[in-house]
């Protein structure tokens, strides 16, 4: 793979076109649009003329009475879709380090990376299209996060795509892992009121914390962000002891993880079995891996759009 | 090989040893293996072949201590030490014990005096290295030296005891009593009779055994002089007894002369000399003496005849045996008048030579009146009879009762009297007259019935017969041919024999010079005399083999008794018999005087019970404690489960739930009275159970304010200066309180009461009680209240309810068992009153509840 083409080297500024099909997208207004508009305003700055599909309550009837126009008054800030970025930022994100890289003998990006770049990227394009983006870090490995997602605490909100360079710019200098989302004017402490739309960039071993999104989201897409290494196992060696600090904190010889259903098998198949549980809760799920390039990355966004 | 031992010690240990290796093995492991953390793995599942990990997994606390505290205990148990090898110069460790074996056959050895200097020496060797004791074969007492001085006291106690000892045995009972001893000296020879039972293997493994060897004294312990045996011979002639000695030497190599000596006390009885000849180890010496020279010795001493040896000997206590006194002439009274110088004639002389031949004293009276005090003396009287001298002169049947009737006397055998005629011809008249009053029937001299017939021999014989007497000689049932008959009279402490025939030789009896004797010691055998025979009363003397039996049988009884038997030495203490020291069990060394065994193992005959009994109170203490470890737990889990139970159990325990209510009042005048009837007449119409007593307050008390209602006819306690109600009162009706005050009160009284009450004028606030009250209604369906006067029913409307009510009367009275109706009410009944009543408990109690329309909806619903 051409290392220009990873997706270690995803900006915000690489462009792709987000259509969602059940989102109403139209080009007289900013964002993506609602099929039904959410409440009549008075305020004449949001007004605009009737267009053929428009729900006949909306119309201004004292406005037509007056001037024989049917205007529309709609709300913009509510009428754009909201879209909530979650990323996780638990222990096993910040994964494979360096130790790890001088174990294999060749450079590796993290997981955060990944997901960061993905985050910025997912923001920078849905500011273009007009929708109000929440970023929404959350360390997925402390189990006492709050169920509904409206009660979760620190918000990032991106109002220019100026803002978003910016933050990408200083990640790139300070490096991924250093700190999340640098101490800017950006944050809120406020919580997610209303959410349209939730991009999930995890490593998804706390499948609980899923089981909280779910219900509460409408549309949830789930970017599984792995490193290579956890999906084959070719660079394990046997007489080497591989470890997790879960509870239990196992450790296995390399020689079983190499065995028959070893690594990559076992890894697929509990991959699979994510995917099936998503889906059957009407979400979608892709995986993100340092393999992957920017181009499959799009593919795969394209793809998940359009479930 | 040898036992299968198991050590718990050890055995801890070990396993700590183990562990702790296995332990440092892990370590070593697990620092060799490199680690990488893979996070993915916390989601994936290898079961198999993992990595082993030190983890602490709590234990269950109280449990873990018991069993902690239950392995300490035991480890510490069996952790004892063991018995210390003596070690030279190690200062008070151990514990010694010298026994000194002071049986005969060391004497062949050594003097006492050089055994007192060996045992000094001993001792002074043994004098720092720790705690000494000592002991002696000759008793199972033991005593601790801590100074020279207690040795020298010891030491001069010390004498060869008479008799052989069985060291094993003797041992055994000594360590017994002296607990556990490190170390034990054994001062001996090497006498196999006294080693015989020795189990060495058994000492040396609870100690360390030394033996002290004393087999390199002086002396010639092969040539040693003993008795083999004693026999009585009996009483040869008439007048000397006679003894059979067994002596034997161990040594037959030259002749051998001594002496033997008979003494009864210091009385010298016989000495005479025995020589062996060469070639022979046993020699039998016959010894006699005259039987008059013991006629004088007190029996009833029981002392012993000494045997004593003298010669070239070199054991000295076996040269003394002690036998009982055998051939003591028993002594017999004859009564009977002498016939002149006639020995032929005289009717007592064969009769004399006989009891003389078969060994007794013969002492004679003519007449029993005049020696008196010679009757009751003898165990055996013969009174010869019927010669017509009066019955006095034979019959002392006076003396025989007093002697039979003395109280202090103990008469261990019963006295024989015999009673004969002196010729065939003799006045058997007289015979039975004595015979009657000897056996009691009649006072002497007094004729019986069956006597004045009485002539000759036939006759008396069958009033003997008839008497009751039993026959002796001639053939069952024939009483003419019986010799005698045997009776006994003064309760049983008299024999009597009564002869039918004179004891001479006579042609008409049958009784011959010859026969005499053999007939007079054939009716002495009955009565139960001892006549002597050749070699049949004592056979092989009788010796005792060991020592320990007697003196654990001494020190239970008394000490000191004096049986010739016991004193005896054993036969094979004197035998000597010597084998080369390689053959003594095990093996000694014989190249020093001082030998010694060690061993290592010490426990392993150690009794095992002990520390079986602690383990099993450790490990059920154990058990018990975690049973009542995980009995807590489960209850602690399941404390829902128990309060659903405690729920359940009160629904099926508790009792029936309905309402009671009590009346309460305060300041009531008539506070005893009942509601018997009120009572029942509520419960029978609501379902409230109201107390048949009033529960009446004559003071503010803090029960007072835990009461839903009150009836109040004293309102001081309850307001202030200013006529506004307490505090407390105040608190107990926004709390909920009902107050009926049971009086009349001005409106503005009632004002004043309530005036720091926050209500709403409008609708709340003191007002007649209107028409439509829920008074009136809220069980019965009143159409008024009874009015007195002009007086209306007041009531404070607040909070929404009826919170004091005045009635224009004491309805309370009305209402009581005794009824005192108020003046003002006239015509109004008691049933009325009643009714007021019950609406005004409904109302205090649920308050306008027939307003509460909450299920109205539901209600009208389903009727539609």
């Amino acid at each position: 793979m051409n290392s220009a083409t990873s997706i270690l080297n995803l900006a915000p500024v690489h462009a792709h076109t987000i259509q969602f099909p059940y989102f109403k997208y139209t080009q007289q207004t900013q964002g993506s649009f609602y099929w039904q508009l959410r409440r009549v305003s008075r305020t004449p700055a949001f007004s605009r003329p009737y267009v053929a599909g428009d729900p006949i309550r909306l119309v201004d009837w004292r406005a037509f009475a007056r001037n024989d126009q049917l205007i529309v008054r709609e709300q913009r800030e509510n009428a754009s879709v909201k879209i909530v970025v979650i990323l996780d930022y638990s222990h096993s994100m910040l994964w494979p380090d360096v130790s790890i890289e001088e174990f294999v003998g060749h450079p590796l990006g993290m997981k955060i990376e990944i997901a960061t770049r993905i985050a910025l990227n997912l923001c920078f394009m849905h500011l273009k299209a007009g929708d109000e983006i929440t970023v929404l870090p959350v360390n997925f490995s402390e189990g006492n996060v709050p169920s509904q997602l409206t009660e979760w605490g620190v918000t990032y909100r991106f109002r220019s795509s100026a803002d978003i360079l910016g933050i990408y710019n200083e990640y790139v200098q300070r490096g991924f892992s250093k700190s999340l989302f640098p101490n800017s004017g950006l944050m809120e402490r406020r919580p997610v009121e209303r959410y349209d739309l939730i991009y999930v960039l995890s490593d998804s071993f706390k499948r609980e914390m899923l089981e909280h999104l779910i219900p509460s989201s409408k549309h949830l897409h789930l970017m599984q962000v792995l490193s290579s290494l956890e999906t084959n196992q070719d660079w394990i060696k046997p007489q080497f002891a591989y470890l997790e600090e879960s509870n239990e904190d196992n450790e296995y010889l390399g020689q079983v993880l190499l065995g028959e259903r070893g690594l990559s098998s076992r890894a697929a198949s509990w991959r699979e079995g994510l995917r099936q549980w998503l889906t059957n809760r009407g979400s979608s799920y892709q995986l993100v891996t340092d393999r992957t390039s920017i181009e499959e990355y799009f593919a795969l966004l394209s793809r998940m759009t359009k479930d | 090989m040898g036992n299968l031992l198991y050590n718990p010690g050890l055995m801890t240990a070990f396993i700590s040893a183990l562990l702790l290796g296995g332990i440092a093995l892990w370590i070593i492991i697990r620092k060799q293996t490199k680690r990488v953390w893979l996070p993915i793995l916390q989601v994936l599942r290898f079961e198999q072949r993992k990595l082993p990990k030190l983890r602490f997994i709590p234990p269950p606390w109280v449990s873990f201590l018991a069993f902690l505290v239950a392995a300490v205990v035991l480890t510490l148990f069996t952790t004892r030490p063991a018995n210390l090898i003596f070690i030279p110069f190690d200062p008070k460790v151990d514990r010694h014990h010298i026994l000194f074996d002071l049986s005969p056959s060391n004497q062949a050895s050594v003097s006492i005096e050089a055994y007192q200097s060996k045992a000094r020496s001993l001792y002074q060797t043994l004098a720092n290295q720790g705690k000494i004791t000592v002991s002696s074969t000759a008793g199972l007492e033991h005593k601790e030296i801590a100074t020279e001085a207690d040795l020298e006291q010891w030491l001069n106690t010390l004498k060869w005891h008479p008799f052989g000892s069985k060291m094993g045995s003797l041992l055994k009972a000594q360590l017994d009593l002296l607990g556990d001893v490190d170390r034990l000296y054994i001062i001996s020879d090497g006498d196999q009779a006294s080693w015989g039972d020795f189990n060495w293997r058994f000492l040396s493994d609870e100690m360390d055994v030394v033996w002290v060897s004393l087999r390199h004294g002086e002396g010639n312990p092969d040539n040693n002089v003993y008795f083999w045996d004693a026999y009585y011979r009996g009483v040869q002639s008439a007048t000397m007894a006679t003894w059979d000695i067994d002596i034997a030497r161990t040594k037959t190599d030259d002749e051998l002369t001594g002496n033997l000596t008979v003494r009864i006390g210091d009385k010298v009885l016989k000495q005479m000399a025995w020589v062996f000849p060469k070639g022979r180890n046993r020699i039998t010496l016959n010894v006699s003496w005259a039987l008059s020279d013991i006629d004088q010795v007190n029996t009833d001493s029981g002392q012993p005849l000494t045997w004593e040896l003298d010669g070239q000997d070199s054991i000295a206590s076996d040269n003394v045996l002690r036998t009982p006194l055998l051939g003591k002439r028993q002594q017999v009274l004859l009564i009977g008048e002498p016939s002149g110088e006639r020995y032929i004639d005289d009717a007592l002389q064969q009769l004399r030579v006989s009891l003389d031949v078969l060994g007794f004293k013969v002492q004679k009276i003519d007449d029993a009146s005049a020696g008196s005090n010679l009757i009751g003396k003898q165990p055996l009287t013969i009174a010869v009879g019927g010669t017509g001298s009066g019955l006095k002169t034979f019959c002392p049947v006076e003396e025989l009762r007093k002697v039979a009737t003395q109280e202090n006397q103990v008469m261990q055998e019963p006295l024989s009297f015999w009673l004969a005629p002196y010729d065939m011809q003799a006045d058997y008249q007289e015979l039975c007259l004595c015979y009657a009053a000897l056996i009691g029937q009649v006072k002497l001299g007094a004729m019986p019935l069956y006597c004045e017939d009485v002539t000759h021999r036939d006759h008396w014989a069958d009033v003997l017969a008839s008497l009751g007497a039993k026959q002796v000689g001639g053939a069952v049932g024939n009483t003419q041919e019986a010799l005698a008959w045997r009776t006994s009279a003064f309760d049983g402490r008299v024999n009597i024999v009564a002869f039918t025939a004179p004891l001479r030789p006579r042609v008409q009896s049958g009784i011959t010079y010859a026969s005499l004797p053999g007939i007079i010691k054939d009716l002495l055998r009955i009565e139960g005399f001892r006549i002597g025979q050749k070699g049949e009363e004592y056979g092989p003397w009788s010796r005792i083999d060991d020592i320990a039996s007697i003196l654990s049988q001494q020190t239970e009884s008394e000490k000191g008794k004096t049986d010739p038997f016991v004193t005896n030495v054993p036969i094979a203490e004197s035998q000597l018999q010597y084998v080369p020291t390689e053959d003594l069990p095990p093996a000694w060394l014989d190249t020093s005087t001082r030998l010694s065994q060690s061993s290592s193992l010490k426990q392993d005959n150690a009794d095992p019970l002990p520390w079986l009994r602690y383990m099993a109170i450790a490990l059920i203490a154990a058990g018990l404690v975690e049973a009542l470890w995980i009995l807590g737990w489960r209850l602690k889990n399941f404390r829902r489960t128990m309060s659903g139970i405690a729920i359940l159990l009160a629904c099926v325990v508790a009792p029936k739930a309905e309402a009671q209510v009590n009346l309460v009042t305060f300041g009531f005048s008539k506070p005893t009275a009942t509601l018997t009837w009120l009572s029942r007449e509520v419960s029978s119409r609501t379902s409230i159970d109201l107390f048949p007593t009033i529960h009446n307050f004559s003071r503010v008390e803090k029960d007072l304010w835990a009461e839903p209602w009150l009836w109040v006819y004293d309102m001081r306690p309850f307001t202030q200066k200013n006529g506004q109600l307490t505090a407390e009162a105040a608190g107990w009706i926004k709390r909920g309180g009902f107050l009926v005050i049971d009086g009349v009160m001005t409106p503005a009284d009632l004002e004043k009461l309530t005036a720091k009450f926050q209500f709403n004028p409008q609708t709340e606030g003191w007002v007649p009680i209107p028409a439509d009250h829920e008074l009136l209604r809220s069980f019965h369906l009143l159409d008024s209240l009874p009015f007195c006067g002009e007086q209306p029913w007041l009531g404070f409307q607040f909070d929404g309810r009826l919170a004091i009510l005045v009635p224009p009367f004491q309805l309370l009275k009305g209402v009581i068992d005794e009824p005192e109706t108020p003046a003002c009410l006239k015509r109004q009944d008691r049933e009325y009153l009643a009714r007021v009543f019950i609406n005004l408990l409904m109302t205090a109690l649920a308050t306008d509840y027939k307003k509460d329309q909450i299920h109205l909806p539901e209600i009208l619903k389903r009727l539609r």
